[in-house]
């Protein structure tokens, strides 16, 4: 890869999600927590209070028997680009859009957990911490050091694992780069997707694979009419699946 | 602007009574103490909120305290600012309506939110851009405004003015309320706007969203609106009340009347607005964001909603109270001020509560709320905290300057 | 006193100094800035330590497929699992179970000490011993059997795995005297007995899925855990990755909506049950379409046409049958797969070689009889699909040093002559090697139980209960508190697959041999020890013939010398990596065997490493895949016909018979769904995978199964409701959720749930759906058959 001129340093982070190859496995959340930190519970069915970064949606084309069809949404945070719905709204300044790179990060210990944001978020990425965060006695070992837990009465969600973000960056920072490679950055869900289905770069970068991507037919956003601009982008053929990313509207 | 050096006997029931009646509402707060305890030590999740409805009952009740407080700044306009005479016979009420509302809607928001120790971090890191700021900072500094406002009603209790600093002061402040009204005005349009504002501004939650000038949506200026219209029915209703427990005429019939008739005039102006507001909403801002309108009312929280708003609880009090005759009986009288001020609460409840429970994501259904006893148990306190500290001011205060006189 | 307007102002200033001198002291500022950081540091939210980041590679051995894996390390902790992009099973993609294998490791249901049992079965109480008492124990147990003269009553079952401690499991059964090894089946076990029939050998059955194009698959779950799950995801992550090339179509021939399904190029909705009738289908279209091998057919296979035996009786071929029998327009009155669906699938079949036809419903161990996987084999030979790139390989043989040769005196010698206790090998079960669902409880002294939950997951569940009700004695080894170890006499904590040396071989379905090494990556958490090591202690105390045996000092020497074996075989290639500190990067070369100047280099890089490969060993020559005496694939099983005596002709070939009716009131069929995110095989599943569940799979408690919205009109039932679900083999309390996938008059269980075990994030939540499947055991492989079950349903 060729050094990044100067005006592409500015990075706009991205994800694009092949819903046609995507099976719903769980691994992009299985791993997500696992490197988030984020917590469960003996009830995990409670889906209107459970902390999830990635959550995975099962839908259907609605058809009867055997015309039936399912894919899988894995959604992250959609990383808004424009107006940021929550960054806009939060009291605190507790979330924020970083210009450097687009990511839409979440300051923990600044917030006052009025739940704004959540309101102000269409897509349902944001968690209130309803509980404390507890791990069985031993569980406490496989936490990442990387990522500090939360507690109680403050709002979560995926930062596209902005501390993998900050170490790479410093690593090439100490290699004499001010850029990154494609593969140097990518959030845990994307590095575990078993199935391809997803990638991740910079969407400012033409020569990064997501970036080709998006100029795909089959791509597409979720919620489009709302001109939330997400950075995180869905691949699909079929035109059901891409209309009902925006309610069929 | 002089006050009354000698302030009249008034009689009030025997003290047994009053703390028995005291003891009652005292109860209520205690549970409802009992229940923000729980929130504060156990957290949130002895609630009934989760991450669909991230605001319930105690935001609902939180914007519509406000909205009905808002009888103290707009009297106070009226009064102060404008010189509506009649106001005087009850402008001391309206201020301690509206100074319980407002310190009950902070300390409900003090525990609403999940960091309550950090409360402070939306003044220290504010977010300028944020409504919510604005409505934190506003509410605040209001209720500064309002404890001043209230402080010369209690320092002109007979015992604490016998303290001549004391009276000295409550004397000097009536002097200068008309600046602090004036302030208060100014912060109280900022503030009910900006709660409006809040959800207006939502534009990815297409029910809330609604278009505006520069950087103020429409549910600013009709929050506003609605406020000011409905916090002088709010007073008419508490007067009336007051008059009824108490068995005595503390302001003049008349005045009631066009306290009325003014929140039924201004309720009317707002339904047109809000009509307005709500058939470009449902024609142009929704289909535009991909939502059809009828769309929004396939869950838990239907049409009849909406024609309550509008009907029951809008067009009609307003037109009720539209009639000189209805307005001359207390029953349609408080029919009247009741339904507007209900209206103003359904009001707030739609915009916060049916918000939330509507999917904007293709893979999300509708969802129901239900509050926990804890919240309907702050709730309550917040009422029998405003019962108790209304009573208390009756009771040592000369809240109706005309009380002697009308009782003579 | 007479205020003016000087002391006012001058109070007011008062007044205001003070409240301005408190404010302008550093108190309430501290105090307020003091709470808010308390609020930030809670002592009661964990603050994870930091520490020096490194990176090991192991085997993930949740599963028998054996794929790679890199561990995370902070200092001695390990904070992640990702899939080893260099491992030739599964080349990076892992699934959520290994992912989440770190919750089992640390996770509060292991086993920590010894416990032995006081009080009864039904409600135990648990004391912890030594390890030393422990041996003890069970060495006296076993003295006290050959005492008696009872040695053969020693039984053991153990994993399915091909493993060096699995082979330490056998002997020491050996040099005790007990034929009574069993393993659990594997799911491509009757596999193995379709190639013993089909083609005469013993080995399992290995698919080249990498180069093939098309799969037809019947009814099983590829991207549900099916072989090695890696391995399948990665298959799928390519399978459109050569634009115009070698992509890989995949056709689902499935009753309901599976995940393989919606992902498969195509679905074939078809009646539960007739999958072999459609096989055969298309091998018709196949055959009357001219659209088969011809040469591969003439020269290597026998039965296909008429023929004539030693008595020179005319014998029908399969081809005859299948002409005869199994037309697209007949079949599709039996499939309900219309007839010109079945020729076109036939056609695609032949049209885009090489093509795999798979058999195995679910994970593979489903299927209605082994005639019907008979059938579904047919398919790949009449393509001609053996050892050719693209079709049907063995499994090799990783070349191992042999373990030398069991010590057994004179009292193992008379017990060993006494047959097994499961039925295997016996004249009603000639072709079967371990069938645990099988055993006759009656006839054994003391089990031990390893890293298996038969009490959960034996699909007979009456054999389940005997065993821990009739069996005097039982010895768990187990990591965690499963439903087996609380029922069991004497509990063995054993070390998780990541904290132990521990070795694999025989990922499943893959043609090449290879090999899986794995070495703590950690020390032992709590007192866990390697169950290799167990059975040497045990076997020392006993002494003996016994202790001569087991002639090591521990698991690793005897490992170590059994991969002398690969190092002298010069052979195959190690993927030696590099790794750095960071999240990504990770550059390995292969390095031959050859090249490693000594053993001892060799065992080094095979330690870090993990694994060796040969992927240049494959049964490619037809003279090793087709072993039957006449060197050829029969479509008419001789053995079939000498091992059963079958005067039916029909009865040594692939045929489709009707299941029989299902008996009154029963008018629905129960079928068992695997979710990618349950362990459906007894153990246990980690709390983050729960997570994953959806709330119309499981609410609180509640498990619901999947009926088609028209079943549940049928049976006039709402979706969310409460019901019974009942067999005649017993009855379950779930709710339903309605999905157009379902097939009507179908009912989907998911399987994995109903622990009664394990920790409060697994326990109790919804039923065990094996409780209602009235397991029947297949009369050719012995294989326990319980793809179905009829069932009613009905409101609470």
């Amino acid at each position: 890869m060729k050094t990044e001129s100067g005006d592409q340093r500015i990075a706009r982070y991205g994800m694009t999600i092949d819903v046609d190859k995507c099976t719903g496995c769980g691994t992009c959340a299985v791993v997500c927590h696992m490197e988030n930190n984020v917590p469960f519970t003996v009830d995990e069915s409670d889906k209107s209070r459970n902390m999830a970064w990635m959550r995975i949606y099962k839908v259907d084309n609605g058809l009867d028997y055997p015309h039936v069809r399912v894919v899988y949404f894995p959604r992250p945070c959609m990383q808004c680009d424009h107006h940021t719905p929550c960054v806009s709204v939060c009291p605190a300044s507790a979330t924020n859009y970083d210009g450097l790179t687009g990511i839409v990060d979440q300051i923990n210990t600044r917030c006052i957990g009025c739940r704004y944001c959540m309101a102000a978020c269409p897509y349902m990425v944001r968690c209130f911490n309803w509980w404390d965060p507890v791990w069985p006695k031993d569980m406490e070992k496989h936490l990442n050091p990387d990522v500090a837990p939360r507690m109680r009465g403050v709002v979560e969600k995926c930062t596209f694992c902005s501390h993998r973000y900050l170490k790479a960056k410093d690593k090439a920072h100490n290699e004499g780069r001010d850029y990154l490679r494609e593969d140097e950055y990518v959030p845990a869900c994307v590095e575990a997707c078993p199935v391809g289905a997803m990638r991740f770069g910079d969407l400012n970068n033409p020569e990064h694979a997501v970036a080709q991507l998006i100029q795909s037919p089959r791509a597409f956003r979720l919620l489009e009419n709302l001109h939330t601009e997400p950075k995180v982008y869905y691949l699909s053929s079929y035109e059901w699946v891409r209309k009902l990313a925006d309610n069929f509207a | 602007m002089t006050s009354e050096h000698t302030t009249p006997k008034l009689e009030r029931c025997s003290r047994q009574k009053f703390l028995v009646w005291l003891s009652v509402w005292g109860l209520l707060l205690a549970w409802g103490l009992y229940g923000a305890f729980l929130c504060l030590f156990k957290g949130l999740n002895q609630t009934g909120m989760n991450n669909y409805f991230v605001f319930g009952l105690w935001i609902t009740v939180d914007l519509a305290i406000i909205a009905l407080g808002a009888g103290a700044f707009f009297s106070g306009f009226l009064f102060y600012i404008l010189k509506v005479d009649h106001l005087k016979d009850l402008i001391g009420a309206a201020v301690v309506i509206g100074f319980i509302c407002y310190s009950g809607a902070i300390g409900m928001l003090t525990i609403d939110i999940g960091q309550p120790l950090r409360g402070y971090f939306s003044f220290w890191h504010a977010n300028v851009h944020s409504m919510l700021t604005e409505v934190i900072f506003c509410i605040t500094c209001y209720l500064f405004v309002l404890t001043i406002e209230f402080t010369p009603l209690i320092l002109e209790n007979k015992r604490l003015s016998e303290f001549p600093l004391f009276k000295y002061i409550g004397e000097n402040l009536h002097g200068i309320m008309a600046v602090f009204a004036l302030v208060g005005t100014f912060l109280s349009f900022f503030h009910q706007g900006s709660l409006g504002g809040m959800f207006g501004v939502l534009f990815a939650r297409p029910f809330a969203y609604r278009t505006g000038v520069a950087i103020w949506p429409w549910t600013f200026f009709l929050f506003i609106l609605s406020a000011i219209a409905s916090g002088p029915a709010l007073t008419t209703l508490v007067v009336w009340t007051t008059q009824k427990v108490t068995g005595k005429q503390l302001v003049r019939r008349s005045t009631l009347s066009k306290l009325a008739k003014l929140s039924a005039t201004l309720f009317f102006v707002y339904l047109i607005l809000k009509a307005a507001d709500t058939v470009y909403w449902a024609n142009v801002t929704a289909p535009q964001m991909g939502f059809a309108f009828t769309r929004f009312y396939q869950g838990p929280y239907g049409m009849e909603l909406l024609f309550l708003e509008l009907f029951v609880f809008g067009l009609l009090p307003a037109v009720l109270l539209l009639i000189p005759k209805a307005r001359e009986h207390d029953f349609s009288l408080v029919i009247g001020c009741l339904f507007i001020c209900m209206g103003i609460v359904l009001n707030r409840f739609v915009m916060t509560v049916q918000t939330l429970s509507i999917p904007v994501l293709p893979f999300e259904k509708f969802v129901a709320y239900a509050p926990t006893w804890q919240e309907w148990a702050v709730a309550a306190a917040v009422l029998g905290y405003g019962v108790i500290v209304y009573s208390l001011s009756y009771r040592y205060l000369h809240l109706f300057p005309r009380e002697h006189e009308l009782n003579a | 006193m007479n205020v003016d307007r000087r002391t006012f102002v001058k109070g007011m200033a008062l007044a205001g100094g003070g409240a301005l001198g408190i404010m302008l002291s550093p108190t309430p500022w501290y105090l307020i800035r003091d709470l808010a950081f308390w609020t930030q540091n809670w002592p009661w939210v964990p603050a994870p330590a930091p520490g020096e980041p490194s990176f090991e590679k192991s085997i993930c051995r949740i599963c028998d497929g054996g794929c790679g894996i890199n561990v995370r390390k902070v200092d001695m902790r390990l904070v992640r699992i990702d899939g080893d992009k260099e491992h030739p099973v599964n080349q990076g993609s892992i699934c959520p179970m290994g992912a989440a294998a770190l919750q089992m490791l640390y996770g509060p249901s292991r086993t920590k000490v010894p416990l032995r049992r006081v009080g009864p079965r039904e409600n135990p109480e648990w004391r912890p011993i030594t390890w030393a008492e422990a041996i003890r124990e069970v060495a006296l147990k076993v003295r006290q059997l050959r005492a008696a003269g009872r040695p053969h009553e020693l039984a053991c079952i153990t994993n399915s795995a091909h493993s060096t401690v699995n082979q330490f499991f056998e002997r020491f059964l050996h040099a005790v005297g007990s034929r009574n090894f069993m393993q659990m089946n594997s799911a491509l076990e009757a596999h193995s007995t379709v190639l013993a029939l089909m083609q005469g050998v013993d080995e399992g059955i290995a698919y080249d899925i990498e180069n093939a194009r098309y799969l037809l698959s019947f009814g099983c779950n590829l991207l549900e855990g099916w072989g090695a799950c890696g391995r399948m995801y990665h298959a799928h992550a390519n399978r459109s990755a050569h634009e115009g090339g070698n992509s890989l179509e995949i056709v689902q021939i499935e009753p309901n909506l599976s995940v393989t399904a919606s992902k498969a190029s195509r679905w074939i909705p078809i009646k539960p049950g007739t999958d072999a009738a459609l096989a055969l289908s298309i091998a018709h279209v196949l055959i009357s379409d001219g659209l088969y091998d011809k040469t591969f057919v003439e020269r290597h296979t026998f039965g296909f046409e008429d023929w004539k035996d030693s008595d020179g009786k005319r014998r029908r071929g399969f081809k005859s049958e299948v002409l005869g029998r199994y037309s697209p327009r007949s079949v599709e009155l039996i499939t309900q797969v219309p007839a010109n669906v079945i020729e076109e699938v036939a056609h695609e079949f032949a049209a885009n070689q090489p093509a795999l036809a798979l058999g195995g419903r679910c994970d593979g161990s489903l299927f209605a009889g082994i005639y019907e996987l008979m059938a579904i084999h047919s398919l790949n030979a009449l393509a001609g699909n053996l050892s050719r790139p693209g079709g049907i390989f063995l499994q090799c043989d990783v070349p191992l040093k042999s373990l030398s040769p069991v010590k057994m005196d004179e009292q193992a010698e008379q017990g060993f002559a006494i047959p097994r206790s499961d039925g295997a090998g016996s004249k009603e079960h000639p072709l079967a090697r371990h069938l645990p669902h099988n055993l006759d409880a009656g006839k054994v002294g003391v089990l031990l139980i390893h890293e298996v939950n038969p009490s959960y997951a034996l699909p007979n569940r009456k054999v389940a209960r005997a065993i821990f009700e009739d069996i005097p004695y039982i010895v768990s080894f187990s990591s965690f508190i499963d439903e087996s170890s609380m029922q069991a006499d004497l509990i063995l904590p054993i070390s998780t697959p990541l904290e132990r040396w521990d070795d694999h071989t025989g990922a499943p379905g893959i043609p090449y041999p290879i090999y899986g090494l794995s070495h703590p990556l950690v020390n032992p958490l709590y007192e866990s020890r390697n169950a290799g090591d167990v059975l040497i202690e045990i076997a020392r105390e006993l002494g003996g013939t016994i202790a001569e045996s087991f002639p090591w000092n521990n698991t690793v020497e005897a490992l170590r010398e059994r991969a002398a074996g690969l190092y002298e075989s010069g052979t195959g290639v190690i993927h030696t990596a590099e790794f750095s500190a960071t999240y990504m990067s990770q550059t390995a070369t292969p390095t031959e065997v050859k090249s490693f100047p000594t053993f001892s280099d060799f065992w080094n890089a095979l330690v870090k490493n993990c694994c060796w490969s040969d992927p240049q060993c494959t049964t490619d020559q037809l003279e090793q895949t087709l072993k039957t005496p006449g060197k050829k694939f029969e479509f008419f099983s001789q053995r079939l016909q000498k091992t059963f005596g079958y005067s039916n002709d029909l009865e040594c070939m692939p045929h489709y018979h009707e299941p029989p009716p299902n008996p009154q009131g029963f008018d629905l069929l129960i079928m068992p769904e695997n979710l990618i995110t349950m362990a459906d095989n007894g153990l246990g599943t980690p709390p983050l995978l729960i997570k994953q569940l959806s709330n119309d799979v499981l609410s609180e408690n509640d498990l619901f199964v999947q009926v088609n919205p028209i079943t549940a009109m049928y049976q006039g039932l709402k979706d969310g409701e409460s019901v019974i679900l009942e067999s005649p083999a017993g009855k379950v309390r779930v709710r339903i959720h309605t999905f157009a996938g379902v097939r009507e008059g179908v009912v989907l269980i998911p399987l994995g749930f109903g622990h009664t075990a394990y920790d409060r994030f697994l326990r109790n939540k919804g039923v065990n759906a094996l409780e209602i499947f009235d397991a029947k055991m297949d009369t050719v492989s012995g294989l326990a058959v319980w793809w179905a079950v009829p069932g009613k349903i009905y409101k609470v």
